[in-house]
């Protein structure tokens, strides 16, 4: 137990991250929480899901466990299993199982990278029956107010083979999460990346005219999180042309025509 | 030299052929005008050329006019190396093209390498693409120009040696073009009526005594605006630029350090004035140029400017300080800006009188009776020119909170509106365009909404011998929220195969990508991974014995999965392409569309997927055709090959009954994923009403069907722009936009690929 108690902790966000509203967001997601429902959280990738859980699991004062989804997971590795320690089997609760157990928020992100078969372990938990069996232990555990499931996903342009079940979708509150209006991305950028607001000011236009190339197939634009990178790698005395190449152009394409004209948009811009 | 001596020459040169007399002399007219010397060189290189092809050596002698430059750098020899070089890859054709390139071969070799248009296009589209937002097209032209719409560019730029730098230069060119469309340099503001013929800013230049010197004073002052917004947007390019310009203009002083291009263009035009004009001249004209610099101003204020340094300088001395038109600024083509907008409007208000037509239809007949008796009152007694005061536009419940809100209805008569999304963007468009929304739009649309309303839609079926018996599907009514019952007539008709080399040359151009495809595509195939928790397998699972062994210990019943087996995906997939073959796909569409094809089905075949092949058009919903170009069944062979090389354009594009149509062949099909890919070029529409959103509408819910009985449907468009009803039709995640139609062949499987693994 002692050890199960540590690890708890550890998940515990002690200062405030920071997040800047853009609408309802957080009263919707507070409001979900009173009621006991489920979150979905959709969006592109880095316009600042993440960041919102943060947030939120801060305003509540609950520990944040986050499960990063890849197709390799299985149910065991959600909830849980034997291990041997010295001679004994021991059991050790995996990430939903310590969270549901302790009132925590599960948060898995990239729930569509995961197997189907392995979703289908949280449907008792996402509708009103709010229980995680525990089949090995031959327990049922019954979530304590205080739990809440979130789960993340990015409908953008992939396999049509990854796709969320519909009875997986229709037990969510769903949140649907989008770059941020300028002046509130320029004030992100330049809070988090600790640069100044011109500096910031700059990194969102090239951010926009990124966005722009959807039909000149940039399957998506530079997100929020690789501006802040960027903005970083200047503080940190990265010239802007090489912080901008290796933080925005190079992630973006392996195109050599758009990566060059990512350059240029950068050359043209500092 | 006289022809007859030239000839003589000339035979002994090619001993022991004996070309046609006639022939040696067409050839040699043009040399016989020549001097002698130049004659002496040309002819020397006849022994080069004719062994290698006699033909090559006539189409060299006929356009000597062209190679002559080359004897006088001394570079002939070369040159007629590198032209064999050109005929033995491409024949007499591509040698042909090697003569056009002479001024090109000869700038290569003097170090001047230069750049072509086509070599920078790939970088700077997407760049101006970025720039703007929105899709900008770049052309290329003889000069520098936009139509605001399109940025013209020369084909060649040979300002420098070194390729970076001409680089450099086209882009500056681009963003300067770019500016002056966002500054609305050219932009026709004042002008409402669509039957305008001359731009407005014409009638400005005409009230200088010079009208040319006038527009180019203009032109200088908006350069001296745009480069000051430059200066502001794209820093770092400015500062690039600024270092660039003294090579190119002698008295462009940039020593200062702080000051900007547009500081320095302004000084170098106060230069060239010095001693030219009184200090207090000077002065003036200094501070009429200085109010351009104003991040706020728009072109009203070069036309002032204009207007107030004219008359201080006396015409000529005007001439002199302006110059040679700076190379960035690029010509300014009324004419062509009025061709463009004249084009837009014209397309936008089809675009309106069609959706709002639509619109209305679904409306209660009172609206439509009245609005039409309005219009008819109104036009007769109101001018022309009172045409904007008719319809009152906007959003009524956000004036006061944000003026820049699109508008959300249109008043006819008492009657408000509501706008759908599209049309309401559209009609934004319209009013930014014009500044107003023209009646007439509206009482067209209204008319047009009156007339086709109740009109029975009956026209006989025409249907050729071979076609399969008819197939009757229904068609969604978003007015009524129901299916019209029996509506439309499906026919498979077979597509005639046709013989030609198109097959050949599309494996032929695209082999080395073919090559690369059939890799990419045999991996997919044998796409292998690891499955864990198996009763027998290659290794031993760690994790899961461990989880045996503790199983064992707390007493629980170990599991006998212990193994990791290599798993060989089975791919059960059947798919369908539903290929748009309506009469705007002629051209280049249809050519990549059918190249696509033969690269997708190259592919194809490396994989056990079951795929199809299906083109649609039709007029009517009593003649809906549907082209089977390979079954579901049907091996690719050379008799699909010719009917993918049968597909041309036809009629109309009534997509939903060919959606159907697939989803009952759909059913036939025992597949664990169903893919219904279509390519189609614009927005679903038919001859009779079936468009804007009713079209829409009706697409969608045969997409709709289609999920329903687990067909995944994907689009993919060509289309120059996004257009806004596409995510409402296919559901956002489900389509991709073309524009480069010369990008689709090695597109459709990229897409392929990516959507099924």
């Amino acid at each position: 137990m002692a050890d199960r108690n540590t690890k708890i902790e550890e998940h515990t966000i002690v200062d405030e991250p920071y997040y800047l509203q853009t609408a309802d967001e957080v009263s919707v997601a507070m409001a979900a929480y009173i009621i006991g429902a489920p979150l979905l959280l959709k969006g592109p990738t880095g316009c600042g899901k993440t960041r919102f859980m943060q947030y939120l699991a801060w305003k509540l004062r609950r520990p944040l466990i986050t499960v990063s989804c890849h197709d390799d997971l299985s149910t065991s590795d959600l909830v849980g299993r034997y291990l041997i320690r010295g001679g004994e089997a021991v059991w050790k609760d995996g990430p939903l199982t310590l969270a549901v157990r302790k009132g925590a928020i599960c948060y898995l992100d990239e729930i569509v990278e995961a197997r189907k078969d392995t979703t289908v372990v949280i449907h008792p938990l996402a509708d009103d029956r709010r229980e995680l069996p525990v089949e090995k232990k031959g327990e049922l555990i019954m979530a304590p107010p205080e739990f809440m499931l979130a789960v993340s996903y990015n409908p953008g342009y992939q396999s049509v083979l990854k796709d969320l079940k519909t009875s997986t979708r229709q037990r969510f509150i769903a949140l649907s999460f989008d770059y941020p209006e300028i002046e509130q991305e320029i004030k992100i950028v330049q809070q988090e990346g600790e640069v100044d607001v011109e500096l910031a000011r700059s990194l969102v236009k090239l951010a926009h005219m990124t966005r722009g190339l959807k039909d000149s197939g940039l399957v998506e634009g530079a997100s929020t999180r690789l501006l802040i990178q960027a903005g970083k790698l200047v503080t940190c005395g990265i010239p802007i042309h090489l912080a901008c190449r290796v933080a925005i152009v190079e992630p973006l394409t392996d195109d050599q025509e758009l990566m060059s004209a990512l350059d240029e948009m950068v050359s043209s811009l500092w | 030299m006289q022809i007859t001596t030239l000839t003589k020459k000339f035979f002994a040169l090619v001993e022991p052929s004996l070309p046609n007399e006639w022939e040696v002399e067409d050839a040699l007219l043009a040399l016989a005008q020549q001097q002698e010397s130049i004659k002496n060189t040309i002819l020397a290189q006849v022994p080069v050329i004719w062994p290698v092809s006699n033909a090559l050596c006539f189409t060299f002698l006929t356009r000597i006019e062209e190679v002559i430059p080359l004897v006088e750098y001394g570079l002939l020899a070369e040159w007629v190396k590198e032209l064999l070089d050109y005929y033995e890859r491409g024949g007499l054709h591509a040698a042909q093209s090697c003569i056009s390139w002479v001024p090109d071969f000869i700038s290569r070799l003097q170090g001047k390498r230069g750049l072509r248009f086509e070599e920078a296009k790939g970088r700077l589209q997407p760049y101006v693409n970025g720039l703007a937002g929105r899709e900008v097209l770049l052309l290329p032209a003889k000069n520098l120009y936009t139509n605001t719409s399109a940025i013209f560019l020369p084909e060649e730029l040979h300002l420098f040696a070194d390729r970076e730098l001409c680089f450099l230069m086209y882009k500056f060119m681009v963003s300067f073009q770019w500016a002056s469309i966002k500054l609305k340099t050219l932009a026709i503001t004042e002008s409402g009526d669509v039957a305008f013929t001359t731009h407005p800013l014409e009638a400005f230049f005409s009230t200088f005594t010079d009208s040319i010197l006038g527009s180019r004073l203009y032109y200088f002052c908006e350069t001296i605006r745009i480069t000051c917004f430059l200066g502001q947007e794209l820093p770092g390019l400015m500062r690039q630029v600024k270092r660039l310009l003294p090579a190119l203009l002698s008295d462009f002083n940039n020593q200062e350090e702080t000051s900007t291009v547009a500081d320095l263009l302004q000084n170098m035009l106060l230069l060239r004035l010095e001693y030219k004009a009184s200090s207090s001249t000077v002065e003036k004209v200094k501070q009429s140029i200085n109010r351009c610099t104003d991040n706020t101003s728009n072109f009203t204020v070069s036309k002032r400017a204009a207007k107030a340094i004219y008359p201080l300088l006396d015409e000529q001395t005007l001439a002199e300080i302006l110059g040679t038109p700076l190379f960035f600024q690029g010509e300014l083509r009324l004419d062509a800006v009025v061709a463009a907008v004249m084009d837009k409007r014209k397309q936008d208000k089809k675009h309106f009188i069609g959706a709002f037509s639509t619109l209305l239809m679904q409306l209660p007949d009172s609206i439509l009776d009245e609005s039409e008796s309005v219009s008819d009152e109104l036009q007769a007694s109101m001018p022309q020119s009172a045409d904007q005061a008719r319809v009152v536009i906007g959003n009524k419940h956000s004036e006061e909170k944000n003026q820049s809100r699109e508008p959300v209805y249109i008043q006819i008569d008492n009657q408000e509106v509501k706008l759908t999304d599209e049309l309401s963007s559209l009609t934004q468009d319209i009013i930014d365009d014009m500044g107003y929304l023209p009646e007439h739009y509206v009482s067209s649309a209204a008319g047009q909404a009156g007339q086709s309303k109740g009109t029975p839609d009956l026209y006989p079926a025409t249907q050729g011998a071979d076609s399969k018996a008819p197939v009757v599907y229904d068609e969604w009514d978003y007015r009524r929220k129901g299916f019209r019952k029996n509506w439309c007539v499906v026919v498979e008709k077979p597509i005639v195969p046709v013989k030609s080399t198109f097959i050949a040359d599309t494996l032929n151009k695209y082999r080395g990508q073919i090559i690369r495809l059939r890799y990419q595509f045999e991996i997919m195939q044998t796409s292998e991974h690891f499955i864990r928790r198996q009763r027998d397998g290659d290794d031993i699972d760690f994790d899961a014995l461990v989880e045996s062994l503790a199983d064992t210990v707390a007493g629980y019943p170990p599991s006998d999965r212990l193994f990791i087996r290599l798993l060989r995906d089975q791919r059960d997939i059947a798919v369908l392409f539903l290929v748009d073959m309506s009469n705007s796909t002629e051209g280049w569409v249809g050519k990549s569309i059918k190249e696509a094809l033969v690269l997708l089905s190259e592919a194809m075949e490396m994989l056990d997927d079951r795929y199809g092949i299906y083109g649609f058009s039709g007029m009517r919903r009593l003649r809906c055709e549907i082209f089977p170009i390979k079954t579901i069944e049907e091996k690719y062979d050379t008799n699909v090959q010719q009917k993918i090389t049968g597909i041309g354009p036809r009629e109309y594009t009534r997509m939903a009954p060919a959606i159907r149509h697939m989803n009952a062949l759909f059913a036939d099909i025992e597949a664990k994923m169903k893919l219904l890919i279509i390519l189609s070029d614009g927005k679903p529409e038919d001859y009779d009403d079936y468009k804007g959103k009713y079209a829409i509408e009706d697409t969608r819910q045969a997409l709709l069907e289609a999920k329903s009985q687990g067909v995944h449907p994907f689009c993919i468009t060509i289309d120059r722009h996004a257009q806004s009803y596409m995510a409402h039709m296919y559901g956002p995640v489900n389509y991709i936009f073309v524009n480069n139609v010369i990008r689709l062949p090695l597109l459709v499987p990229e897409i392929y690929k990516v959507l099924t693994t």
